[in-house]
């Protein structure tokens, strides 16, 4: 029984981390029509800042968090201007191109800058491992799984009770409908980057202390994008279920069906959903795109 | 008939030309440095390990060309990017050598030094490596492969003796990479423990490389009922990660991993996680070998800061190819040029030397070559005190 407490535990902490990396890819769906992939790069950079403000700076930690927030939600914008913006009007493949050519960038530039060495972050929680009942809780799992769930409910009252969040959502349902309702459909797709910047930087300043900051933190994407599909792309909280689904599935198929191939699982998942349901569990809330 | 008899003209001159160029190509060529091509990791996942490999090598160099090189000539190391894949390793392979005339070839990695097998086959070059996979000898038998640090099978024999002989354990876990180091490493150990002690492993898990968590894996062995795990293992950011969870898991058990696990990025990534585990390493610091302390004096001051087994071997290799450069006699002075022998000829030269090399003291230990073209025959156990890795025993192999 303690196993299986422990396996949940695990399977939930890292469901968490693709739950909110998933969240920031969706909100690019939804408002772009795109799909980023460029998300994993942008998580990984959170990962390097998030050394520059902690280790570097030193700085405490919910200090930290809003600098690293304020430079993410910067580099968003630059980042919708630079590569987005110029290719609005074009096929998506061009797009999901420059994504991939941004994330070669950003791996290469930040060994440029920061070094090839993996760094270590310190943790939010810096008390031992908690042992209860036989059960071990890592406190960073802990300030993950918290922090995460504060940032997602955040985002849910954002999304659903603040004006400029239903802006962005007009603009995700129709953005011609929206731009005749006066609402600056450019500067809402601005602040969505923004947000989903400052989510993957979130994302990456909590599991930098689990994973240590490197570019494999990046490979996180692919089980984000799983989890997007899984709990339905374009739906918030289904890409929050989806997150929590990879993570569980991950932990327990590692476990008692082969750990050799743990980060299988994940598209093992992926291809069952694109199968049997590709709109995944939480279908979109609009019947059509245009 | 004009055309024909034109065409027959240029074939003509062409075989010729073939016949005549031979001659030529068998000249000694003028040169202004000693080639050595090295196909590393410098970007990529793997960057890290590549510019420790490579801090070696140019430290390595650098005192060679400054006692005279080559018979005078220096060395030039002429680098080619793997990107750390195998695609990467035959691609960079292939440019470095259809570009460079380079007598000695290195590169790393089991998996790589696979990858490449059939191109160095074709070019024949000696080509030097790390890599530690048992069956790059007992398999690919490639006459051009020389291998400078201790093959697994030798390691694996000390790590499972160690674990019974002196841990006294007998219920033995094995945790390793799911690549051609870890599945050959868990395999020799495995293999070992069954016939000199009659033990299997209780329990055997594996992982592919990159995986963030491992507590599958360790929970998997914790109610196995182990005494005791081994592991194979090359990423430190693996190894740190597994050292970490190993301790929070609550795994109480004595821990005996490959050479990565005792390096100095892994011992950094882990911190105190890695405080009393054992690791099979390339050297000790304490060892008073004045090779070894003057290498390690060298690092310091140029580096500053402590080497570790990914820059020992690398430097090895430069030495020990200028060495044999020297005995081969591929090089010579004429007048106040440098000649070198027609490069078939000299990588030929080089290899033979490479062959025939008995008692190098290089920094790790004294180079002799075997019947395998394994270059090196002693390892050290250290146990991780305060982070830093402190010697148990140093073990001659032969």
């Amino acid at each position: 029984m303690a196993e299986i407490i422990q396996l949940t535990v695990s399977g939930v902490a890292m469901g968490v981390i693709y739950a909110l990396a998933a969240l920031s890819i969706a909100l690019i769906y939804t408002a772009g029509g795109v799909v980023n992939f460029c998300q994993g790069g942008l998580v990984m950079l959170g990962g390097y800042f998030a050394f520059t403000v902690l280790t570097a700076w030193r700085l405490p930690y919910p200090l930290a968090l809003v600098v690293m927030m304020a430079i993410m939600g910067g580099i968003g914008l630059v980042f919708q201007r630079l590569v987005y913006y110029p290719l609005r009007y074009a096929h998506r493949l061009m797009f999901i191109i420059a994504g991939i050519g941004m994330s070669v960038f950003l791996e290469n530039i930040v060994q440029i800058v920061w070094g090839p060495a993996p760094l270590v972050v310190r943790p939010m929680l810096t008390m031992s491992t908690l042992n209860i009942g036989g059960v071990f809780l890592e406190p960073q799992a802990v300030a993950i799984v918290v922090v995460t769930g504060a940032i997602l409910l955040f985002e849910h009252y954002f999304l659903r009770h603040t004006m400029v969040g239903k802006m962005t959502q007009a603009v995700a349902q129709d953005k011609d409908a929206a731009s005749l309702m006066g609402i600056n459909v450019g500067r809402m797709i601005a602040i969505t980057f923004l947000n989903s910047t400052i989510l993957a930087g979130i994302a990456g300043v909590l599991i930098a202390p689990v994973f240590y900051v490197s570019v494999g933190i990046g490979s996180i994407l692919l089980k984000a994008f799983s989890a997007c599909v899984v709990g339905g792309f374009g739906n918030a909280s289904g890409t929050i279920l989806g997150g929590l689904i990879v993570g569980l599935t991950e932990a327990f198929g590692a476990r008692y069906f082969s750990p050799q191939y743990r980060d299988a699982w994940s598209f093992v998942l992926l291809i069952v959903f694109l199968l049997f349901r590709p709109q995944g569990i939480f279908r979109e809330r609009i019947s059509e795109k245009a | 008939m004009k055309r024909w008899i034109g065409l027959l003209l240029v074939l003509l001159c062409l075989a010729g030309g073939m016949a005549v160029f031979p001659a030529f190509a068998a000249e000694w060529t003028p040169v202004d440095s000693f080639l050595i091509g090295v196909v590393n990791h410098m970007t990529g996942p793997l960057a890290l390990t590549g510019e420790l490999r490579k801090r070696g090598h140019e430290l390595a160099a650098e005192e060679v060309n400054s006692s005279g090189g080559v018979a005078g000539l220096p060395i030039k190391l002429v680098y080619e990017d793997d990107q750390g894949t195998n695609p990467g390793a035959v691609a960079g392979t292939r440019k470095l050598l259809a570009q460079q005339p380079v007598v000695a070839f290195i590169i790393e990695r089991s998996t790589m030094v696979n990858a490449v097998h059939p191109i160095i086959q074709q070019e024949k070059v000696p080509t030097l490596f790390g890599a530690t996979a048992w069956s790059i000898s007992s398999e690919l038998k490639n006459p051009w492969f020389f291998r400078m640090r201790v093959d697994d099978r030798a390691t694996a024999a000390i790590m499972a003796k160690f674990l019974v002989e002196e841990l006294k354990k007998t219920k033995v876990a094995a945790l390793y990479a799911a690549d051609v180091f870890g599945e050959g490493g868990n395999k020799e150990t495995a293999a070992y423990l069954k016939e000199k002690y009659n033990l299997t492993p209780v329990n055997s898990q594996k992982y592919t490389s990159g995986t963030k968590d491992y507590t599958a894996q360790l929970l998997a062995i914790k109610s196995s009922g182990a005494d005791a795990i081994y592991a194979w293992g090359t990423n430190s950011e693996d190894n740190a990660i597994i050292l970490r969870q190993f301790k929070q898991l609550g795994l109480n058990m004595d821990f005996i991993g490959s050479a990565a696990y005792a390096s100095a990025i892994s011992l950094d990534l882990a911190g105190d996680n890695a405080n009393g585990i054992y690791s099979v390493y390339d050297f000790a610091f304490e060892d008073t070998r004045p090779q070894l302390q003057a290498w390690i004096k060298a690092y310091r001051a140029k580096y500053k800061e402590d080497p570790d087994f990914w820059n020992l071997y690398t430097y090895d290799i430069v030495k020990l190819v200028a060495d044999a450069a020297k005995r081969a006699g591929i090089v010579r002075k004429e007048g106040d040029r440098f000649v070198q022998m027609p490069l078939p000829e000299a990588r030929a030269a080089l290899a033979k030397a490479l062959r025939e090399t008995k008692g190098f003291a290089g920094a790790q230990g004294d180079y002799s070559a075997d019947e395998y073209q394994n270059m090196i025959h002693n390892l050290a156990v250290v146990k991780i005190d305060n982070r830093k890795a402190k010697m148990v025993k140093v073990i001659k192999l032969k």
